[in-house]
């Protein structure tokens, strides 16, 4: 098997390689054929081009404000740099592209724009919570039939869509007025804070919601595997009586568990 | 055939595309059957499924991969074989189809059909992990002629005869792209019609159609675009041939609004009707 | 200050109260974006049959280039965050 693997690994290589012209596409042109129109390398190149094109355009349909908020040419150039530095390790196009935003805040061309990354993190919540799996009610006889000396010991858990996340900037408000269907004007002041969101999908409904500090330390704990008697502790400070039914109400907490 | 559904495939079809749910379900698309991108609805739920169960109740399917990389010398991804094996199971597919061609190495994707070198090494590989994933699945798989821009030095036969050698060997069948053929004939200078009279009549099942697009010296199987005259006239060729095998309309980039695919089915459909 | 199993009690009664399909209902005032997105997202895996459109246009295909581009896009509309500014990378 060592000759394919070796073909396959080279070209590979010589996709990915910085140059076009580079060590491995010279070693790879010599196993393929010239032809009338083109050289060897010729024919890799429109690999080249079509495999980065492809994982280009695929991160721009994951982070179609980015793309709004730098433009066409700077987004692309800079998601080829990342598609041909960070490789796809499933079949499925819709698994890759989720180092983007660690990738973003140290990308040094993007640094005069510090909200970009949190943006991008913004945006592959929304792309996973997209395709998650589908939340059926809180059984809530089984949650009333808990023993009470149980209770201690319960873990909820957030739906399988949602995502947290915090900024220091107002990543919501940037991300909802780059949207197709935004009226209003474009102009957003950093200065209007940061933000603590749950990114989320209620049935079929995609939505972004802004969390206090206690609903956010509430799913931050229930998100970190807290269990229910920890998060009664005095000193958490949450004022369970009424978040746990508000965070409930609002679809955020979707089922539990008993801890063994 | 299939051990998931005895669905009747006839006729011409169009491969199903996220911006034309509406147009297929409010308005009873009169389409024979649909192809699905398999891959495209391997997430837990959501809309993609929603609207994917709804449709297959309306119309029979067909599941068309590109991830399976049999072609790869990378091992067989499980995971991905049962994702698949679940996602058949829930919609119960007429057949499965994928490509004679691999996608990654060193488990990095390229998420583009690369061309296998068409050698006895890469015919026994191939053979060999197609066999798997069959006894996987359960069923019969059907493999289709990519559209490749490079040839290599090193081969042992053509494109066909490695495809002959194919169903000898695994019992598949095939899914013959005519606009790969005519893609891929331009690009390297073989003749399509000793292709398509080199194949196994009987074992070719489905046929695809799409448009590809002219560069200098090059075509591209782009598929955004009509399906172009010589492409058709092939098409009659291998219906002549081969007898009214159902036909696929797939169109992928700057997709058109719905009434032109079914247009362009329309006139797939009108060839295998005038030669039945 | 209440002791724990009284807020733990207190908050379940409160869930319980809400009672089934409680979740699903609108719940007022609360700032968030909802939006039926998904008819337009496409399948990402549809282009895995095809060359990109652009391939072969790529004359450049990619090389190391200068870094050339400057943002372009709406990033211009956003003003202020002095104080929030992030530190460059470590390494520029």
């Amino acid at each position: 098997m060592t000759d394919l693997r070796e073909l396959q690994h080279l070209f590979r290589d010589a996709v990915f390689e910085e140059t076009s012209d580079g060590p491995a596409l010279q070693a790879f042109s010599k196993l393929i054929n010239d032809s009338a129109g083109l050289s060897a390398a010729g024919h890799l190149r429109i690999y080249r081009g079509a495999i980065l094109g492809t994982l280009t355009r695929a991160l721009g349909n994951i982070y179609p404000v980015c793309k709004r908020l730098l433009g066409d040419q700077f987004f692309d150039g800079m998601a080829r740099i990342h598609a041909r530095n960070t490789p796809s390790q499933s079949a499925d196009l819709a698994n890759y592209g989720g180092e983007f935003g660690d990738f973003i805040a140290s990308f040094e061309p993007a640094a005069t724009l510090p909200y970009l990354a949190d943006v991008a993190r913004l945006e592959w919540h929304w792309h996973r919570a997209f395709h998650a799996a589908d939340e059926a009610a809180m059984d809530l006889a089984a949650l009333n039939n808990v023993p009470l000396a149980d209770t201690g010991r319960i873990a909820f858990r957030l739906p399988a869509s949602a995502r947290l996340l915090d900024s220091n900037f107002p990543v919501q408000k940037i991300w909802q007025v780059n949207q197709d269907d935004w009226q209003g004007d474009q102009d957003v002041n950093l200065d209007e804070g940061d933000a603590s969101l749950i990114i989320w999908r209620k049935q079929y409904g995609m939505r972004i919601d802004e969390l206090d500090s206690q609903e956010s330390q509430l799913l931050g704990a229930i998100d970190n595997g807290a269990l229910f008697n920890e998060l009664s502790q005095p000193d958490m400070g949450l004022e369970l009586d009424t978040l746990l039914p508000r965070c409930y109400q609002q679809g955020w907490i979707a089922g539990f568990t008993l801890d063994a | 055939m299939s051990r998931f559904s005895q669905a009747t495939i006839a006729g011409a079809g169009i491969g199903l595309r996220s911006t034309h749910y509406q147009d297929i379900l409010n308005d009873k698309a009169a389409v024979p059957w649909f192809e699905v991108l398999s891959e495209n609805y391997f997430g837990d739920g959501g809309l993609p499924l929603h609207y994917l169960e709804q449709v297959r109740s309306d119309y029979p399917v067909t599941l068309h991969g590109v991830g399976m990389s049999l072609g790869s010398t990378d091992p067989l991804d499980f995971s991905y074989l049962a994702r698949l094996k679940q996602l058949a199971e829930q919609i119960e597919p007429a057949w499965i189809s994928d490509h004679l061609a691999w996608i990654s190495a060193g488990n990095r994707y390229v998420h583009d059909l690369l061309p296998l070198p068409y050698t006895e090494e890469a015919l026994n590989h191939f053979a060999e992990r197609l066999l798997q994933v069959q006894d996987f699945l359960g069923c019969r798989l059907l493999i289709e002629n990519p559209s490749s821009y490079l040839s290599y030095r090193k081969t042992d036969m053509t494109e066909w005869e490695f495809l002959q050698e194919l169903v000898d060997k695994t019992d598949c069948d095939i899914l013959f792209d005519v606009n790969n053929v005519y893609v891929s004939g331009t690009n390297h200078g073989f003749d399509p019609i000793e292709y398509l009279h080199a194949l196994p009549v009987g074992r070719v099942k489905e046929i695809h159609l799409a448009g590809y697009q002219k560069h200098d010296n090059y075509l591209f199987d782009t598929h955004g675009f009509r399906v172009h005259p010589p492409v058709w006239e092939l098409y009659r060729a291998t219906i002549e041939h081969l007898g009214p095998v159902p036909t696929l309309i797939e169109w992928d980039n700057d997709i058109p609004p719905f009434e032109k695919l079914v247009d362009e089915a329309g006139m797939a459909q009108k060839v295998l009707d005038e030669i039945a | 200050m209440k002791d724990s199993k009284t807020l733990m009690h207190a908050a379940l009664a409160g869930v319980l109260a809400l009672g089934l399909g409680a979740a699903s209902n609108a719940v007022a005032g609360k700032a968030g974006f909802e939006k039926c997105a998904g008819i337009a997202k496409a399948g990402l895996n549809d282009c895995g049959t095809s060359v990109h459109a652009c391939a072969g246009q790529a004359t450049k295909d990619g090389d190391a280039e200068e870094w050339l581009y400057v943002p372009e896009g709406t990033c211009q509309k956003i003003v202020g965050g002095t104080l929030k500014q992030a530190a460059p990378p470590a390494d520029s």
